[in-house]
């Protein structure tokens, strides 16, 4: 039975009616646990919006041959394309991730602590008008070849694409239409020769713009059903989705002693329970401290002046992995750990694993390179023979500085420049994929904590132990129900508490309130105390009502 | 950033303390013609941004003065409700006496949701500031939106 606790204070008061002693609760936290169900989102993207100026750092994700890759975005402008790093979103990911957590506590002498039980993260893881050529402008950067066109023709900018061999995803003539004006520009990226789809990394896109916005309708050409779309906004207050609605999940259908793995299936039955299936949840709304100092910690990296000096590659390598190139701790243990596909990928162009040692993989390889090529070739001459090395320290040092260095500490400076950061995150299938997402900022908005805590509480008394003890779990948003061996039906209730409107001025606007339909009707008994518990008092307090009534003995 | 397009500029500004004056600054809103229309009230055509946004074409005419780092800020709201439908803010340099700068894009659409920004009156609000927090300047205009006739999806991104 499901009941809305009022205020914690009638949990204390009934507990201490009840017993003579009161085991405090051990209020600790369980430790988390790793087991985290992860949501594949399809887009990820950081938005940081100063001044009229929006920077996206844009995580491409894909996996196909590389000769079918092919990406477009339109923008308002001409941009400035960069280098990202996957780093940046791994990290992210892991900081902002919603956490959710049981506390147990316990009432009543329950002779011995119950284990905790462990808590769980739940993550969600979601071209030129008339004769001219459209083209502006193409280079290259890091994997990438890349173009910016402007977008006054559709048929222009396609025939440019299809004639420089740039992909172009079927489906894309019928959706681009709202993309195509005079004034506008669409970026095209495609793999440069040679490379493969594991060169993939994010990129870096800079253009004037009031307010960031995912073209989302494009976006539908390759879109799975319920596509997560985690968006991470930097800037001075909280962000909220400006054309899309804000919903609040219910937490009383999150399965709290699952480790929450049913997090994201909440959040999509939330989602599709809002007008047009357009809403976001905001997963974390805080300050940027905690990302600080996460991608760029002093000393990481070391000095690109130093790297290219070291002509031995084995030492070069080694001071790769002991200046925070594999994950950004600087310490010896570092060399257990690979090597990033980007770091690894461009030593191995120079430095490959000979093709006649066989039974060594590329990151072992790496990992004692030094060996490799010292002692364990003199010893082993037959299989380095037809092997050559191409290692060039100052030239990997300068593409290491381009594509891992730079990005890294780039990225790291935003988190000190904004103060505020918001994630959001949404699923849409191809089918609502029919608004792009705008978003803003309210600075009168509250934080939104990524930790959620909910109350395990063991009810002991003098007639049961710890084992058969009733169990009350207590959500953070006051749902309590009694924890039995049955498991609880997770699927019934709405997914949503709240469907509600967020503005750039003023407080929330709800739409829609499931409080009532979560809680109909209030129920006694479940959240407080058992029958057998409210006998035993009723037997001792007659007890007392006979010894007084019987007169003394004169 | 904006700058003259005036053939004789004259050198760095003195410092000035003061607010700028009566009828030194003045909002421009493009209308039905693209013209900028420097008056009270203007029917104004919505603009297709990139992205599939939308936006109206103002203007701002300083006269007189020259100072650095100027940040106009311009709120837009619905004259009915006072609901706010766009802010945001750039940073110009205002430069060599009289400016007629470029057009400047403020991002209506997609509104917010639920705000309709079609066919009924809108302030349009702009106030120049100096880095320290001076209001300098303030103009407000009325605008009466629409969308290009051709485009159905302005109209359905615009409603709210």
């Amino acid at each position: 039975m499901l009941a809305r606790i009022r205020t914690a204070a009638l949990i204390t008061a009934f507990a201490l009616t009840l017993v003579s002693r009161v085991s405090e609760a051990c209020g600790c936290f369980a430790p988390p646990d790793p087991t985290v169900p992860i949501v594949q989102a399809g887009e990820r993207i950081l938005f940081a919006v100063e001044n009229g100026v929006v920077t996206a750092h844009i995580q491409i994700q894909y996996a196909g041959d590389a000769k079918d890759f092919g990406w477009l975005l339109p923008l308002p402008s001409v941009p400035t394309l960069k280098l990202g790093t996957e780093e940046l979103f791994a990290q992210l990911i892991s900081t902002t991730q919603p956490r959710y957590f049981v506390r147990n506590t316990f009432t009543g002498n329950c002779g011995g602590i119950r284990n905790a039980t462990a808590a769980g993260f739940s993550g969600s893881e979601s071209q030129d008008a008339g004769s001219s050529s459209p083209l502006v402008t193409e280079s290259s950067i890091g994997p990438y070849d890349y173009a910016v066109l402007k977008a006054d023709s559709k048929e222009a900018m396609f025939k440019w694409l299809t004639d420089n061999h740039y992909f172009i995803p079927t489906g894309t003539d019928e959706t681009v239409g709202p993309y195509i004006n005079p004034g506008s520009y669409f970026l095209a990226l495609k793999l440069k020769s040679g490379r493969s789809a594991g060169d993939i990394q994010p990129v870096v896109l800079t253009y004037p713009s009031d307010l960031p916005m995912i073209p989302i309708i494009l976006t539908s050409l390759a879109a799975v059903p319920n596509m997560g779309i985690q968006v991470w906004m930097l800037g001075a207050s909280r962000a909220i989705p400006r054309n899309y609605n804000h919903v609040v999940i219910n937490d009383a259908q999150i399965d709290w002693l699952g480790q929450a793995r049913n997090y994201n299936e909440v959040v999509i039955r939330a989602i599709s329970e809002t007008p047009e299936k357009h809403a976001f949840i905001t997963e974390y709304a805080g300050t940027t401290a905690i990302m600080r100092d996460v991608l760029d910690p002093s000393g990481r990296f070391g000095s690109s002046g130093e790297l290219a000096a070291l002509t031995d590659p084995g030492q070069f390598v080694s001071y790769l992995f002991t200046h925070g190139f594999p994950n950004g701790i600087n310490q010896s243990g570092a060399f257990g750990r690979p090597l990033p596909p980007v770091v690894k990928n461009l030593v191995l162009a120079m430095v490959p694993v000979p093709e006649k040692l066989t039974g060594v993989s590329e990151d072992a390889w790496l990992q004692n390179l030094s060996n490799y090529l010292g002692a364990y070739r003199e010893t082993h001459p037959e299989q380095f023979v037809g092997w050559s090395s191409t290692f060039d320290a100052p030239a990997l040092a300068a593409q290491l500085d381009e594509k891992v260095v730079r990005p890294a500490r780039e990225a790291g400076e935003l988190f000190r420049r904004f103060p505020k950061m918001t994630r959001l995150y949404t699923a849409l299938s191809p089918q609502d994929m029919t608004r792009d997402p705008v978003f803003s900022f309210n600075p009168s908005l509250p934080d939104v904590s990524r930790d959620h805590t909910a109350e395990l509480r063991t009810d002991c008394n003098l007639f049961t132990g710890s084992q058969n003890a009733p169990r009350t779990l207590i959500t953070e948003q006051g749902w309590a129900f009694r924890v039995t061996s049955e498991p609880r039906d997770l699927t019934s209730g709405p997914g949503a508490l709240r469907i509600e409107t967020l503005s750039e001025e003023g407080d929330a606007k709800v739409l829609v309130d499931n409080s009532a339909m979560i809680d109909p009707t209030p129920a006694c008994g479940c959240a407080s105390v058992d029958a057998l518990g409210l006998g035993a008092l009723g037997l001792l307090a007659a007890t007392l009502r006979r010894r007084r009534s019987t007169p003394a003995a004169s | 950033m904006l700058c003259i397009a005036l053939a004789a500029c004259p050198g760095p500004p003195p410092p000035n303390p003061t607010p700028w004056g009566e009828g030194a600054f003045e909002l421009g809103v493009h209308d039905l013609n693209d013209m900028p229309r420097f008056g009270a009230s203007v029917d104004a055509l919505l603009e297709a941004g990139a992205q599939g946004g939308f936006h109206v074409p103002v203007t701002y005419r300083v006269i007189g003065h020259a100072e650095h780092e100027v940040t106009f800020a311009h709120v837009v709201r619905r004259k009915s409700d006072s609901v706010l439908v766009s802010q945001g803010s750039r940073l110009f340099d205002v430069t060599g006496g009289v400016w007629t700068g470029s057009v400047i894009p403020i991002f209506i659409c997609p509104t917010p949701i639920g705000t309709n920004a079609l066919g009924e009156a809108l302030t349009l609000e702009v106030t120049a500031s100096r880095s320290g927090g001076e209001v300098v300047a303030r103009q407000t205009v009325e605008v009466t939106l629409s969308c290009p006739e051709s485009s159905a999806y302005c109209a359905s991104i615009c409603k709210g």
